[in-house]
């Protein structure tokens, strides 16, 4: 036998076997079947097409040339139903009509090789070499042929970049091997013969090519696992074994021989079986591991993601802490979402008011202007009552539930038109669209949907449920803002009305006190000053008129001073002062009051040993001059004392008159609203507010007021003051304005209006 | 004597009290020009140059204070004496800020006519007869 004819038998019987190993042994799920037939039409093609250049009787030639073309084309049909399979999971044949169009084509044209339609005459050139001619339909042939060397590659490769792992290294090598090998042979046999005049060594190379096929099959079936080769070597192995001792057995010469060799049968079927059994599960296990392994890489995997899906939430976790105005953490969610989540590239969300869903913002992206451009900046204006099958974000608040599509246009439109849907669609090239209701309980707050580039099958459960637990994060922080917004506006509208308030304050005072001075102007300008005559009657009239004007006056400043007080909106200013400067000025004030009655008035204190404080001096100022006041109207003889004095940090200042007195009774009644001691004689009611106004001045120093008086016996009222080193920082009740920096005691003689040189004077 | 040719100008919102200042002023021998407003105040002391101003500081449109900062701002009229008039005898704490512009203060609900015309009278003769009651000296600087 020569070289080639060896590598010739070679080739042949492996494809056999191949076909044979793979039509039994193959996963027919994965087109073994057709993997089996294309081995062996392969290697029927080889022999075939070898003798096609041997000596041998030249009649057989054509037959030989229209079957080599045939199996040619059946190799070329195995294949493609054999990467068919691999692609599709399924047998071609599941498709009945194409199945048997494809088939009745195929074996048309496989019989059309018989015919001198494609092979239009066989010439003998020198013995053993043939030349070929090729007719009409030969182009047509080609075509079939190559479509279907062509559609199998690709399918093939397809498949080789969609898998992983054992099958992807056994693919890998049967696709190169039958790539190289098709490739090869069809420029041999097909290709070049068409072109110029080939020498036999040439066609001899496209059955060669088969080798390389042959060896990267052999490859991915020892190295890779392509078919369950060990065991059935095992077995074929152990079978020969035994076969080979029973041969033995049924040959010994004697009985000895017999038993000697019966027994080695017994134990070698013995092992043999366990031999098998073992190779057996040692593939299953190996199997298992690879199994586990693979397992393992996806777990790990899973893991990973899902350590970043958490580190992601934590971030929008921390976004939803730092801010509390809305519309910012809103942002700042939105925008995180995309960086966070690759499959996801952007979300929208949408809130409900009043009855109402309305778009509110959208992630920031490269696409965000764009998509402005087109439905408007201000996409707050998209807001319309809540129905069902208005378009799926309602239907996601209406039923409470997760909406998905792969359109968006099912989401936004109505109200945005669908070409523009369509034209955002593609822009972010969304695949696949959810949208999650955010409920506060039973209280609906929105929907906010996730567009992902990739499709359905590609996204894990972990991003839908990352999609779930963003929202729930984004209801809470809606809560929360929502929360703080009402607070903010309760605040706001508390501020508003605290300054209604103080307006309200100044232009009562404002709007009493302006007519009231021109009431009291003009009878000063009568009365005082004689200007316009009147007589005696109309000068009584108008005394008693001009004094109770006067009273009025009194009575307007107590009722602001008490509803300041009341408010809690005393206005107080603190600085540094010697008391003993106040009751002087007082007493200029008072003296001709005092005088009037005949009542003595005198200031009882050594200005250098009464000690600074910080106090609102016009606030004590007048508590000494109601103080002073009141001991003037309710004495008719005697005198009044001011006493200073100081003793463990606090500042003493005394009253003294030596009038009627209080009872006990009355005593209690002292300090309160409204509250006077009846008399008999009304020369000059007060406003019964004096008191009480007084007693508030001096708590809101944190001092203290009371009255020592025994009926009859003149009263002794007291106020005492902390002494304060400096200004205190808030007044619990009063409105504290700044201390005032350089000392200033205003000082105002305000004298009755009869004493009309009275003037004011500032000490800076 | 003098007094008799002084003018004064008088702003405040209110009518009631621009006839009674009027009067009283007048009855003294000055020559009074009333405004209503702070506008008509700056447009009337630049113009005529008055001798003093006696300046309300609670009016609608233009606050009092702003009137007597302009006043003071401008070169035509900054050397007119004020005397700012207020209505709210809490506003005491006011006062400070306002005579840093101002140059006397009254309250008018504590302030008689009378009494007014005294302080106009010492603010345009620095009246030395003025003697101000022994006074309490103001705390250590």
């Amino acid at each position: 036998m020569s070289t080639e004819q060896a590598i010739l038998t070679l080739i042949v019987t492996i494809c056999v076997f191949l076909s044979l190993v793979s039509f039994f042994r193959g996963d027919p799920q994965r087109g073994s079947r057709s993997f089996g037939l294309m081995s062996l039409a392969a290697g029927l093609w080889a022999l075939i097409t070898f003798f096609e250049e041997e000596a041998i009787q030249f009649h057989v030639k054509p037959l030989l040339v229209s079957l080599d073309f045939s199996l040619a084309l059946a190799i070329s049909t195995f294949f493609f139903t054999f990467s068919y399979h691999l692609v599709f999971r399924k047998s071609l044949l599941e498709k009945k009509w194409l199945a048997a169009s494809y088939v009745t084509g195929v074996t048309g044209i496989a019989l059309l090789c018989f015919t001198p339609l494609v092979i239009s005459g066989v010439r003998d050139i020198n013995g053993s070499n043939i030349d070929i001619d090729t007719g009409n339909l030969f182009t047509l042939y080609a075509s079939v042929l190559a479509l279907n060397f062509l559609t199998g590659i690709y399918f093939l490769v397809r498949t080789y970049l969609r898998s992983k792992g054992q099958e992807r290294s056994q693919l890998m090598y049967v696709t190169l091997g039958l790539f190289i090998s098709i490739t090869i042979a069809l420029a041999t046999n097909l290709i070049l013969p068409e072109i110029l005049q080939v020498s036999s060594i040439v066609l001899r190379i496209g059955i060669y090519s088969m080798i390389f096929f042959l060896a990267s099959t052999t490859i991915a079936i020892t190295r890779h696992g392509l078919f369950d080769i060990k065991v059935l070597a095992t077995q074929l192995f152990v079978a020969l074994l035994l076969l080979a001792m029973l041969g033995r057995a049924l040959t010994a010469r004697g009985t000895l021989d017999l038993v000697f060799e019966l027994f080695l049968l017994i134990l070698s079927s013995i092992f043999g079986y366990f031999l098998v059994k073992s190779v057996q599960s040692e593939i299953a296990r190996r199997r298992e591991i690879e199994k586990l392994a693979q397992e393992r890489i996806e777990t790990l995997k899973e893991l990973e993601q899902r350590n970043k899906n958490l580190a992601a939430l934590q971030k929008v976790s921390k976004l939803v802490l730092n801010q509390i105005e809305m519309k910012p953490m809103i942002q700042a969610i939105l925008d995180e979402i995309p960086k966070q989540f690759e499959s996801c590239n952007g979300a929208l969300l949408n809130l409900v008011h009043g009855g109402h869903l309305a778009a509110y913002a959208i992630s920031s992206n490269e696409f965000t202007k764009k998509i402005y451009g087109m439905v408007g900046s201000d996409i707050e204006r998209y807001s319309y009552p809540i129905k069902k099958g208005f378009n799926l974000l309602h239907d996601t608040l209406i039923d409470k539930q997760i909406k998905e599509s792969t359109r968006v246009s099912d989401f936004i439109c109505p109200p945005i038109a669908k070409p523009i849907a369509a034209t955002i669609q593609g822009l972010m090239g969304m695949k696949y669209i959810i949208s999650v209701p955010l409920f506060a309980g039973k209280e609906p707050l929105g929907v906010m949907m996730f567009v992902y580039r990739v499709p359905k099958e590609q996204l894990l459960d972990k991003d839908v449920e990352m999609a779930v637990a963003i929202s729930d994060e984004t209801s809470l922080a809606i809560q929360r803002a929502y929360a703080f917004q009402q607070l903010k506006d309760a605040n706001e509208y508390l501020a508003d009305l605290d300054k209604l308030k103080d307006e309200f304050i100044s232009i009562a005072s404002h709007e009493l006190n302006t007519p009231l001075a021109a009431v009291e102007g003009y009878l000063s300008m009568i009365l005082d000053e004689n200007m316009g005559k009147v007589d005696d009657k109309a000068r009584m009239y108008l005394t008693r008129a001009y004094d109770s004007s006067k009273r009025l006056a009194e009575l307007i400043l107590d009722l602001l001073n008490v509803s300041r007080i009341e408010q809690g909106r005393v206005k107080m200013k603190f600085a540094k002062v010697n008391l003993y400067d106040l009751a002087e000025s007082v007493l200029h004030e008072l003296q001709v009051k005092a005088d009037a009655k005949k009542l003595g008035l005198k200031l009882d204190a050594n200005k250098a040993k009464v000690p600074e404080t910080w106090c609102d001096p016009d606030r004590i100022r007048e508590v000494i001059v109601n103080l002073v006041g009141n001991a003037i109207k309710y004495s008719d003889k005697g005198g009044i004392t001011i006493r200073l004095s100081s003793e463990a940090g606090r500042l003493r200042c005394e009253v003294i008159d030596t009038g009627r007195g209080i009872s006990e009774a009355d005593q209690k009644k002292l300090f309160q609203k409204f509250s006077q001691v009846k008399r008999e004689i009304d020369e000059h009611q007060g406003t019964g507010l004096g008191l009480y106004i007084s007693k508030n001045f001096v708590e809101l120093h944190k001092g203290r007021i009371w009255v020592e008086s025994e009926e009859g016996k003149g009263s002794d009222f007291i106020f005492e003051l902390p002494i304060l080193a400096e200004a205190p920082e808030k007044i619990d009740g009063a409105i504290l304005e700044g201390p005032l920096s350089a000392p200033k005691i205003v000082l105002r003689d305000k004298r009755p209006p009869a004493a009309v040189t009275a003037s004011a004077r500032k000490a800076e | 004597m003098a007094d008799s040719f002084k003018s004064i100008l008088l702003v405040d919102d209110d009518l009631t009290l621009r006839e009674m200042y009027t009067e009283r002023l007048k009855a003294e021998g000055f020559t009074v020009q009333t405004a209503k407003d702070g506008e008509e105040a700056i447009q009337m002391a630049t113009e005529t140059k008055p001798n003093i101003i006696l300046l309300d500081i609670m009016m609608p449109k233009i606050n009092g204070l702003d009137v007597l900062k302009k006043l003071k701002e401008q070169e035509e009229t900054k050397a007119i004496p004020v005397i700012v008039l207020t209505a709210l005898i809490q506003d005491r704490e006011k006062m400070e800020s306002i005579t840093r512009g101002a140059d006397d203060y009254i309250v008018k609900s504590e302030m008689m006519p009378g009494e007014v015309i005294q302080k106009v009278k010492a603010l345009l003769n620095h009246d030395p007869d003025e003697t101000a009651k022994p006074e309490a000296s103001p705390a250590p600087q």
